[in-house]
């Protein structure tokens, strides 16, 4: 069976994508155990004497050659077991995980819709306003918000709007729905920062593009009006290169919910990593690791595909 | 030339993810203001019974096994869940709690707890000698467990009747009152949870003033007050015990009403409180102390003039007033000023005196020191580097910094890579036992607070106080104190302290000197 250009490209990206998770499971099981000290030290801490060092060392099977470790954990990871956590005794690293991204999951696609929502109308606004006065307030505010530190946004937000106004809570989680989603408001909008930023740019370069297209000058010589120019066809065609930036920016998202995360207290992936790295919980490390990559390969898998599914030249190409 | 078409309203389609922002924001916008556990939010509530109210611990929980945690956090949880034979009084000598009557014998080497009557576990089920018996009998045998330096010295536990249990001790054990039986170890658990081995930890079930209502999911635990508990309803009905792993979050929420008390917060975020609002500040001095590492076994500080001119060299108001934000005492003699039976060392920096002692060692024509910490143990342990660092340098010790992460801090000091380094140790109980024993003790487990020192004249001495109580003990402390004044293994700063925020008044709730947090109860029915 002969397959089309647009097949081709989104099963290479799925074998990339499993591509990726291998390499980065390998990658991940063979940086924590470079680094200097082990699990014995999270466990049992700094008043851990000999006799219990080696006898968790044995527990954990640590005392076990490199390779044996590998083939165990590989074959936990074939099998979906990604083991158990060293440092939550009696706890899956499935469920830390799991429980863990039902926080961050959130978040990371209320920063992504909120960065969609404000950045696509903000970088036309600016396009369609080009070298006037807004357009340079909206492109010097996107450099402002790329320059400004995503923690820095966060504890203004908390500053303002939870101790000053009182209107939101300064962090936390409910662990419920709906009151979750008092909770997600600031995180999110500290998190979507940068990536408003970026799309404002971006939908602003992209709709200037376009408004000297060929098929714009066709609808404006048709007599359409203004608005209906700007809506139809000009922002439908700028907004397509945020697809792609929104799967590219999965992965800095992510990165950037682990200071989110901190500033707000929340109990999400990226404190659960801080903690496993500090503690040097080898199964929860590696299950965050591989995890997350697979989310963010995902994401841009999901990307791809979207691209191809809203553009129909994508699908020619 | 053909032009290309423009593509059809693929925006419909892009449209349902803004759409779908819009409508979490909006949900979110209409949620209203901060949600508090307080009911009158923002003010600070009197010592009358509370329904429920919210403590931030900065870790999660990792184990509620008694042999198997190492967390000051999972001892908290333990300390509010477990029912104790003898428990910390006010003053910080024991009293009876589930035990009426509790007394040691003439020569220290065996106890009697007679239990009260009628006794019941938070489940219901009765309490007798039997389960005392049976928790004890898993202390002394449990493979790896954390507990066996603290339990060695205990020989047997033996029910004589329902009520009446006699422990006997491989030794005079003059503090087996407050440590362990006063202490989370000594905690009671039905000899029926315990048949069904580790599993039962996951859920333990005791007889101390709450009881697990729900176990950890992630974000909090939450307790219940026992209805069973023997010795008075606790006055919050249920404490819910979240972990917010960042001092600046936790102050943030504490402040706007989500909390209502914040555990053991780094010292140097206290400044942000003020002195007016709601929300306090309370320092509680503990049976402990911070104190700088240093290597005895190799290097330059294996001479002990060096390093007691390094103690002379230090200033220690500075570094209480700068790092501890004026919130604790400096300190320089081995035994806390919270301890009975402290001796007052002078904390008077001697520039002069600490050049004279530098003669003669490695370091009289100056010297390069390695000063390895970790920020993740002590929040403010890069503060104090710089400082340390600073007054060294006047006696012409250049220090070099080495930030670490715990893990690899923990490995440093396993392997005895390290000159100097920040460490701090503290006692749950106003006795020596543990102090000395983990901080001086050659053979005592921590290597003499990783120093590496050893003096079978100091071992002797922490022997009599351990085995002696009354002024045989307090002579042998002072000894003590003397004895590591002439060798200075390492230098102590500071008394340890735990910093709590709370917008409740300490009546209800409070941290005490053993690091435990204290619910206020009603009287005893």
């Amino acid at each position: 069976m002969r397959l089309r250009a647009w097949q081709r490209r989104l099963a290479v990206q799925a074998a990339q994508a499993l591509l990726a998770a291998l390499a980065v499971s390998i990658v991940a099981f063979l940086v924590v155990r470079i680094a200097p000290g082990d699990p014995t030290a999270g466990v049992l801490g700094q008043q851990g004497t000999d006799t219990a060092v080696a006898a968790l060392r044995a527990q954990l099977h640590l005392d076990q050659p490199l390779t044996e470790q590998f083939r165990e954990y590989f074959t936990g990871l074939l099998g979906g077991d990604l083991g158990q956590s060293v440092l939550e005794r009696g706890t899956s690293v499935s469920s830390i995980i799991s429980r863990s991204l039902s926080t961050t999951l959130p978040i990371v696609l209320s920063a992504m819709g909120l960065a969609v929502l404000v950045g696509v109308p903000l970088g036309l606004w600016a396009a369609l306003t080009r070298h006037r006065a807004v357009d340079v307030f909206l492109r010097s505010w996107a450099v402002m918000l790329l320059a400004t530190p995503t923690f820095f946004v966060g504890l203004v937000l908390i500053l303002v709007l939870s101790i000053q106004a009182r209107m939101l809570p300064a962090g936390g989680w409910s662990g419920t729905w709906p009151e979750n989603l008092r909770y997600i408001v600031l995180p999110a909008v500290a998190l979507s920062s940068h990536l408003t930023a970026m799309i404002i740019r971006t939908v602003r370069q992209a709709a200037v593009d376009v408004a000297q297209d060929q098929f714009v000058e066709a609808a404006v010589a048709r007599g359409l009006p203004r608005r209906v120019v700007n809506v139809r066809h000009i922002l439908p065609n700028s907004v397509l290169p945020v697809v792609t930036l929104l799967g590219i920016s999965l992965g800095a998202l992510f990165t950037g919910a682990v200071i989110v995360e901190a500033v707000f207290g929340l109990p999400g992936v990226g404190t659960e990593l801080v903690k496993a790295v500090a503690g040097r919980d080898y199964p929860v490390i590696q299950g965050i690791a591989v995890i997350s990559a697979l989310i963010v390969v995902f994401g841009n898998f999901l990307a791809e595909a979207a691209y191809v599914l809203v553009d129909p030249r994508a699908r020619r190409a | 030339m053909k032009s290309i078409p423009a593509p059809r309203a693929p925006w419909r389609r892009l449209a349902a993810i803004p759409a779908l922002a819009a409508a979490t924001m909006f949900i979110a916008a209409c949620g209203g203001g901060t949600s508090s556990t307080s009911p009158n939010n923002g003010t600070e509530q009197n010592a009358g019974p509370r329904p429920q109210a919210t403590v931030a611990l900065g870790q999660a929980p990792t184990s509620l096994d008694p042999a198997v945690t190492v967390t000051g956090f999972d001892r908290v949880i333990l300390g509010l869940v477990g029912g104790l034979l003898v428990e910390t009084g006010p003053n910080g000598n024991t009293v009876p709690a589930l035990a009426e009557k509790f007394q040691m014998s003439a020569d220290n080497r065996s106890a009697t707890a007679t239990l009260r009557p009628g006794l019941k576990f938070s489940d219901g089920t009765a309490l007798t000698a039997d389960d005392v018996v049976a928790t004890w009998k898993r202390n002394l045998s449990k493979k790896d467990s954390v507990l066996a330096s603290i339990v060695s010295r205990v020989k047997s536990v033996t029910a004589k009747d329902d009520r009446t249990v006699v422990f006997q001790f491989k030794a005079p054990y003059a503090s087996f009152a407050q440590v362990p039986l006063a202490y989370y170890v000594g905690a009671v658990y039905p000899s029926e949870g315990l048949a069904k081995g580790d599993k039962f930890f996951e859920q333990p079930v005791s007889a101390g003033p709450y009881k697990i209502a729900q176990p950890w999911n992630g974000r909090e635990i939450v307790l219940e007050a026992n209805p069973n508990y023997a010795l008075g309803k606790p006055k919050i009905q249920t404490l819910h015990l979240t972990t917010i792993e960042d001092g600046n979050a936790a102050l943030s929420q504490l402040q706007t009403g989500q909390i209502d008390v914040a555990y053991d917060l780094p010292p140097n975020l206290v400044s942000r409180l003020g002195n007016a609002g709601p929300v306090k500040a309370i320092p509680r001095q503990a049976y402990g102390f911070y104190d700088l590492r240093m290597n005895n076994k190799t290097g330059p500080l294996a001479n002990a003039d060096l390093r007691k001119a390094i103690s002379l060299a230090i200033d220690r108001k500075q570094l209480v007033n700068v790092v501890w934000q004026g919130k604790t005492s400096p300190a320089a003699g081995f035994w806390p000023p919270t301890m009975k039976g402290h001796e007052t060392a002078s904390t008077t920096r001697d520039v002069v005196q600490a050049k004279q002692l530098l003669a003669g060692t490695d370091c009289a024509q100056g010297c390069e020191l390695t000063y390895s910490y970790s920020d993740q143990d002590f929040p403010f342990a890069g503060q104090l580097a710089l400082l340390i660092r600073d007054q060294l340098k006047q006696i012409g010790v250049s220090v070099k910094l080495r930030k670490m992460d715990r893990a690899a801090l923990v490995d440093a000091l396993r392997k005895g890579d390290y000159q100097l380094m920040n460490g701090g140790i503290f006692s749950p109980m106003d006795v020596p036992d543990r102090l000395a024993g983990l901080a001086l003790q050659s053979d005592g487990g921590l290597n003499a607070e990783f120093s590496g020192y050893a003096s079978k004249k100091m071992d002797t001495l922490i022997q009599q106080a351990n085995q002696n109580a009354g002024s045989t003990r307090t002579q042998a402390m002072s000894q003590i104190d003397a004895q590591f004044h002439a060798d200075q293994p390492y230098a102590v700063l500071a008394t340890w302290v735990y910093m709590t925020a709370s917008r409740l008044p300490e009546s209800l709730i409070k941290t005490d000197a053993g690091g435990r947090i204290v619910v206020a109860r009603d009287a005893v029915r």
